[in-house]
């Protein structure tokens, strides 16, 4: 297991995190995450990788909250977050958290540029500095010419990539990504993963991504490998 | 990017999907804006209706059988803008007559009104002037025309019941010549919008027969001088307000007259007597008068000592002070010396006397009392033969031979002396006896004595006058003023129309809104991943909801206001309808449409809130659901174990309930029976439902059982949307439910019409005459009387005219007619089965001072708003109101509209109603007896009914209601089974991937129809199945009931109906959602 040394607190830190499930068995459970330890400093890049049913999208879910554990500690930023309501766990996904799915999950109805600035509009007003942003970030991801598209009129990189944009867009402190180039062909997730990477750098944002895609993984600096529910490397 | 703008741009989206959730909202605020406006266009009508009856009308002072002074309104003249007209309305039968003399049409229950100029006050004219009506000519309104065929210029003859100051009922009036004939030809017929064509004082299902005649001439036909018995007003300020000051003033301006007293002075013999032309003064009057001389003359048949008798005398009970110290006492009498000497008596002789008391039916019974002869006064003193009251067929004959006194009277008696006597003497006392005495022996409800006599003074009489005035009240008399303005024009109806219609809506209204949570459930369906991002994306669940809810609203507030604009279209239908189709349930009157805006305001409130509180409930677990749960496109999870337990709890609970409430309520009666059963039916249904859920529940857990045919595979699939399929079967089963149970509530007058037990009381004929009846035609004497040669077997009924509480009146009612009959009568023939109460024998005596009264429970409940045990003000009629309790309830009989007390308690506050209006006749050969009495009471104004056509036409309102009822039920059940369809294209079009996957691998298209039909099918069967055993339970009372039992045609076309519309949307939705190539599904997946 590769857990970097550091003097400051870490961006993320698990402690024996396990996440069982009612199995269809009464009085059994099934469990997916086996005492997971981690810690994730900023500005970080890390693939999760392991074979299907390992446990790798119960890991990011957990990480991002979108998911409690059963059991063991799991701090964000030096909070516990087994500790927050659903409100306060929504409006820390909402500041420091952005997603993005192997689906990308546009509001069909929104255009672009709305989708983008959808995150901003949770917990407050929208402002001309979010549009700003969120027009120069679509610029930088080479959709600006496709702010008032809907998503139906996009190709399915240009809608992964609005995704990504709107994970961003409240400049959050972790960047989570589900098998974001699963529904991809190998030209356009090979150019997802170099997008990603650079908005690691620029946006100066902790990156998690669950992938099956060894070109992905490779653009990490981080492996963590799961098996049966448990880190193995 | 705002909130506003997010909700637009979904609501545009999915406009599509939205479409479904926007119709049932549309028909939910339909139905119910609909179903109010019912309510606005009763009420309009009802208040034309009004207008029409009343014109300008606003108070009125209405006599039963009593007479006042027609100028009493002159004298009232509050100011320059009030106006009163007296009028004196008598009922009336008409008839027509062909060329060879013989009655052509006829129309009984008419309203003879004569009028003066004052009439047309109360009326709107739009005319320069006033219709004129001659001596002998009439007005009729079209009404009248129609029935009689007559036009202007034509002839036609009423008969009417001559009115009479004296009851007919009293001792000694004359019950010969009761009914006059009139004729009368057309002057003109009437407008309904401004000659006050139907004028009535009293809300009817339909209007009257008018005939509006001169009141001088009415009164001089009638023998009635300056005499009237209505004074109506208008010009007031409101019409409370008139009623209050002409209250006020009539305390100022009644005289002694109008309560047909009479002060005659004898300056001569030095006395003032106060008498009536109603022979008896009554209680009031003489509590007033106390102090004062009084006695109570009363003719003797015979008064006899030993073998010597005289024939015919007036006897004279007198107060103690009337002959001073000689006044008898006790039984002690005194004798003129012309009696003495007749009888050869002397003090101390027992003399026996002989008189006459009247029954009820005017049956003499001749009785006897035995005096001691005190003294013997001279045959005449002054003042004596004044003490004999205006007996009619006495007070005006020459000789005492020719009396005709109301009592049988055998003139071959009469010796030349006693003939000499009444020349010289008149009617002057041959006996005295004390006032007690002759109380006891000769009071009756009329009254208590005949007169009460003052010393004469100069002045006296205006004193006693005055001194009366001041004791009596007019209410005393019955002179009051009553407003019939305010709540006729405030147009309410017996029943809330718009209420009503909710109620009988109310199923369609559910369905629609279950079917718009379906569909606005599938639309976030569809959209859970989306709502699942929102939520991944730091949106809480309780901000997704009211996004949600704000679209919802949004299309709420849209459906609302379509739905009411729609809605006013449903009100025309149906008033349409009602007006013709479903005429039976408003009595085949006609309503007219009319809307209120604040009644759409309602309305669209209305519907705008069952939508959102639908929607509200669709989304609600919204903000407890979890993104990533949503992110995989479930909008739900459960936990079946927990879940399956309390469903079964519920069921067990259900279930012991119904057969506790079964067993209990087994003996009970009436509406407990009824609702309990419908209870135990409710909690039955309650537990099917639950039942069918676990089942679905153990068909998608059982893993093990394996299916071997497509019919299983497809039943195995209705587990898989729990919910959906859930409210399928629920929809259907509580549509099934409803329309079976109602189904059996329906009437059929014609079962065991016969029998006594049955709503006609097994009763041939209901008769009602214009002109009472005074005989018991039970017995040999009375048919004599009445010139009717046959058996007869009846029931004879008094009537106090009120209002028609039947449910073919619209109107509120709050004085319904009054009937008074001899409960033996009618429990000696079980006449009539009881709902409610222990039968006719709870209407013997006053408990409490209270009479008590038996209703048609359909009447108590739905038109005087009564239950069993509560207390209803009458008016009496000598002025005020006296208490009556309901004590029982009629099932379904052809006695509706009426309260019915007994004979004895009606004769105690209504002495003036004589005779018999209302008879219930049996009959073995029912035409022979309708055409016999016909003809013998061809004067009386007859009218026979057949018990069975009386019936039908009140039992066709309650069934023209089921039959709203069910109809509406079925729309709702067609959209039901839209949902059904809906169901089915949603579960298809999800499973396309998994269908194409079974076609890839050989599966037919066809057998994969059938598949998806027996999935649903199994649905509807559950559904039907469920709603017909629940409903069985609920309607058990009402087959074990004899009148009534299970359509059991209708239930079977119900339930083929339901089943083959389910299978219809079934089938249609299968194969819409499986047209077109199923294979290219496999690799959108």
């Amino acid at each position: 297991m590769n857990t970097p040394i550091s003097l400051s607190t870490p961006l993320l830190k698990l402690e024996k995190v396990t996440r069982e499930f009612p199995s269809a068995q009464k009085d059994e459970s099934l469990q997916v995450l086996r005492g997971v330890s981690m810690q994730v400093e900023s500005g970080e890049t890390i693939a999760v990788i392991g074979p299907s049913g390992c446990g790798k999208s119960t890991l990011l879910n957990l990480i991002g909250t979108l998911d409690l554990p059963t059991s063991g500690a799991l701090t964000f930023d030096g909070r516990d977050i087994t500790q927050l309501n659903d409100t306060e766990l929504a409006a820390l996904r909402n500041s420091e958290m952005g997603f993005i799915f192997q689906s990308h999950h546009l509001l069909p109805q929104c255009t672009v540029l709305e989708n983008v600035l959808i995150p901003t509009i949770a917990h407050r007003t929208a402002t001309g500095k979010d549009e700003d942003r969120a027009r120069r970030l679509l610029e930088r991801v080479g959709l600006g010419e496709r702010l008032t598209h809907r998503p139906g009129k996009l190709s399915g990189g240009e809608r992964q990539r609005t995704a990504v944009v709107r994970a961003l867009i409240n400049k959050p402190k972790l960047l989570l990504a589900d098998e974001p180039t699963g529904a991809l062909d190998e030209s356009t997730a090979g150019k997802l993963g170099e997008l990603l990477v650079e908005l690691n750098e620029e946006e100066k944002v902790t990156l998690i991504t669950v992938t099956h895609s060894v070109s992905l993984a490779s653009c990490m600096k981080r492996t963590v490998r799961l098996a049966e529910g448990k880190i193995v490397e | 990017m705002t909130f506003t703008h997010l909700i637009f741009a979904s609501l545009r989206h999915h406009a599509r999907a939205h479409a479904g959730t926007l119709l049932g909202a549309i028909v939910a605020s339909t139905v119910l804006t609909g179903s109010l406006v019912i309510g606005d266009s009763v009420k309009r009508t009802l208040q034309d209706q009004a207008k029409q009856r009343l014109g300008k009308t606003q108070i009125a002072l209405e006599q039963h059988d009593r007479f006042f002074r027609s100028d009493l309104g002159e004298q009232l003249q509050l100011n320059s803008q009030t106006r009163f007209a007296p009028l004196l309305k008598i009922n009336a039968a008409g008839y027509t007559e062909n060329e060879e003399g013989q009655t052509s049409k006829r129309a009984n229950n008419i309203q003879l009104i004569g009028i003066d100029d004052n009439f047309w006050h109360q009326a709107i004219l739009k005319a320069d002037r006033p219709p004129i009506i001659r001596e002998s000519e009439a007005l009729i309104n079209p009404r009248l025309a129609k029935q009689l065929n007559i036009k202007e210029g034509d002839d036609f003859r009423l008969r009417i019941a001559k009115p009479s100051v004296l009851p007919r009922d009293a001792p000694l009036s004359v019950a010969e010549d009761l009914t006059v004939r009139l004729r009368l030809s057309v002057a003109k017929i009437t407008s309904p919008d401004s000659e006050l064509a139907n004028f009535n004082l009293r809300p009817g299902a339909t209007p009257p027969y008018n005939v509006f005649v001169p009141l001088s001439w009415l009164q001089e036909e009638a023998e009635l001088p300056n005499r009237a018995n209505i004074l109506i007003g208008s010009g007031g300020e409101s019409a409370n307000k008139l009623a209050s000051e002409s209250n006020q003033k009539l305390e100022e301006t009644w005289r002694l007259t109008d309560a047909e007293l009479e002060l005659v002075e004898n300056k001569v013999d030095g006395f003032i007597d106060i008498r009536t032309d109603r022979i008896f003064l009554d209680k009031r009057i003489l509590q007033a008068t106390d102090g004062s001389d009084t006695a109570l003359t009363y003719i003797a048949n015979n008064v006899q000592n030993g073998t010597q008798s005289t024939p015919y005398s007036m006897i004279a009970a007198v107060s103690s002070d009337f002959l001073g110290d000689q006044t008898p006492k006790g039984n002690q009498m005194l004798i003129t010396q012309w009696l003495a000497e007749d009888l050869g008596a002397k003090p101390g002789d027992k003399l026996k006397v002989d008189y006459y008391i009247l029954g009820l039916n005017r049956q003499l019974e001749e009785r006897s009392h035995t005096f001691n002869v005190k003294g013997i006064v001279p045959t005449e003193e002054p003042g004596w033969r004044e003490l004999m009251p205006n007996f009619p067929g006495i007070v005006d004959r020459d000789n005492l031979r020719d009396w005709n006194p109301g009592i049988d009277f055998d003139s071959g008696r009469v010796r030349d002396k006693d003939e000499e006597f009444w020349k010289k003497h008149r009617g002057t006392p041959k006996a005295f006896i004390a006032l007690e005495t002759g109380q006891k022996l000769w009071a009756n409800r009329y009254g208590e004595a005949t007169t009460i006599r003052y010393s004469f003074a100069e002045s006296k009489t205006e004193e006693i006058k005055s001194s009366l005035r001041k004791k009596l009240e007019p209410t005393d008399i019955g002179l009051v003023f009553r407003d019939v303005r305010t709540e006729a024009l405030s147009g309410k109806s017996a029943n809330d129309f718009g209420g009503l219609f909710i109620g009988l809506s109310f199923f369609l209204v559910l369905s629609a809104l279950l079917l718009m949570g379906l569909l606005f459930v599938f639309g976030i369906e569809q959209r859970a991943s989306q709502i699942g991002t929102l939520m991944a994306i730091g949106f809480t669940g309780k901000t997704v909801r009211n996004i949600l809810l704000t679209e919802g609203l949004v299309l709420a507030i849209l459906g609302a206001g379509l739905g009411a604009w729609a809605g006013l279209g449903y009100t025309q239908t149906l008033v349409g309808l009602l007006n013709t189709d479903w005429g039976g349930a408003i009595g085949n009157g006609t309503i007219s449409y009319h809307y209120e805006p604040l009644t759409i305001c309602y309305g669209v409130l209305g519907g705008l809130f069952v939508a959102i509180f639908t929607i509200w409930l669709t989304v609600r677990k919204l903000s407890r659901a979890k993104a990533i749960t949503l992110l995989q496109e479930e909008t739900s999870t459960s936990d079946n174990s927990t879940t399956d337990r309390k469903a079964i709890v519920i069921a067990i609970i259900c279930f012991l309930g119904a057969i506790v409430l079964g067993i209990v309520l087994k003996d009970a009666q009436g509406q407990m029976k009824a609702g309990g059963f419908f209870g135990a039916g409710m909690m039955l249904l309650i537990s099917c439902l639950c039942l069918c859920h676990c089942y679905l529940v153990k068909l998608a857990t059982s893993g093990g059982d394996s299916f071997t045919n497509l019919t299983s595979m497809g039943w195995r699939g209705s587990a898989r949307r729990r919910g959906r399929s859930l409210v399928c079967i629920g929809l259907l089963a509580c549509g099934v439910f409803l329309l079976v149970a109602i189904g059996a509530f329906r009437i059929d007058p014609k079962e065991g019409a016969g029998e006594s037990w049955s709503g006609t009381g097994g009763f041939a004929f209901y008769g009602q005459s214009d002109v009472p009846l005074l005989y018991d035609l039970n017995t040999e004497k009375g048919r004599e009387k009445m010139a009717f040669n046959g058996e007869l077997n009846l029931v004879q009924l008094r009537v106090r005219e009120g209002d028609d509480a039947s449910c073919l009146n619209l109107n509120q009612t709050t004085e319904p007619r009054l009937l008074g009959v001899n409960p033996d009568q009618l429990s000696e023939r079980n006449a009539f089965t009881f709902s409610k109460g222990k039968g006719w024998e709870v209407l013997k005596g006053k408990p409490d001072n209270i009479v008590p009264a038996v209703v048609d429970m359909n009447t108590g409940m739905w038109a005087l708003h009564v239950k069993v045990g509560d207390i209803i003000d009458y008016p009496k009629e000598s002025g005020g109101t006296f208490k009556i309790r309901v004590e029982g309830f009629l099932s379904n009989s052809m006695l509706q509209g009426d309260l019915i007390i007994s004979e004895e308690n009606f004769v105690e506050q209504f002495p003036s109603a004589s005779g018999y209006r209302v008879f219930l006749i049996k009959s073995e050969n029912p035409e022979k007896t309708s055409e016999e009495l016909s003809y013998a009471l061809e004067d009386y104004g007859l009218e026979l009914t057949k018990s069975m056509d009386r019936l039908t036409a009140y039992s066709q309102v309650q069934n023209t209601y089921l039959d709203i009822f069910q109809i509406l039920g079925a729309m709702a059940l067609l959209l039901g089974s839209v949902g059904l369809g809906v169901v089915v294209l949603r579960n298809v079009m999800e499973r396309r991937g998994e269908l194409a996957l079974l076609q890839a691998i050989g599966f037919k298209k066809g057998s994969l129809q059938w598949m998806m039909l027996a999935e649903h099918g199994g649905l509807l069967a559950l559904g039907i199945t469920g709603g017909v055993l629940s409903a069985l339970l609920a309607v058990w009372p009402s087959l074990t009931t004899p009148d009534q039992g299970l359509p059991k045609g209708m239930l079977w076309a119900i339930i083929g109906a339901i089943l083959i519309s389910g299978l219809f949307w079934t089938w249609l939705a299968t194969v819409i959602a499986l047209r077109g190539k199923l294979l290219p599904s496999l690799r959108n997946e």
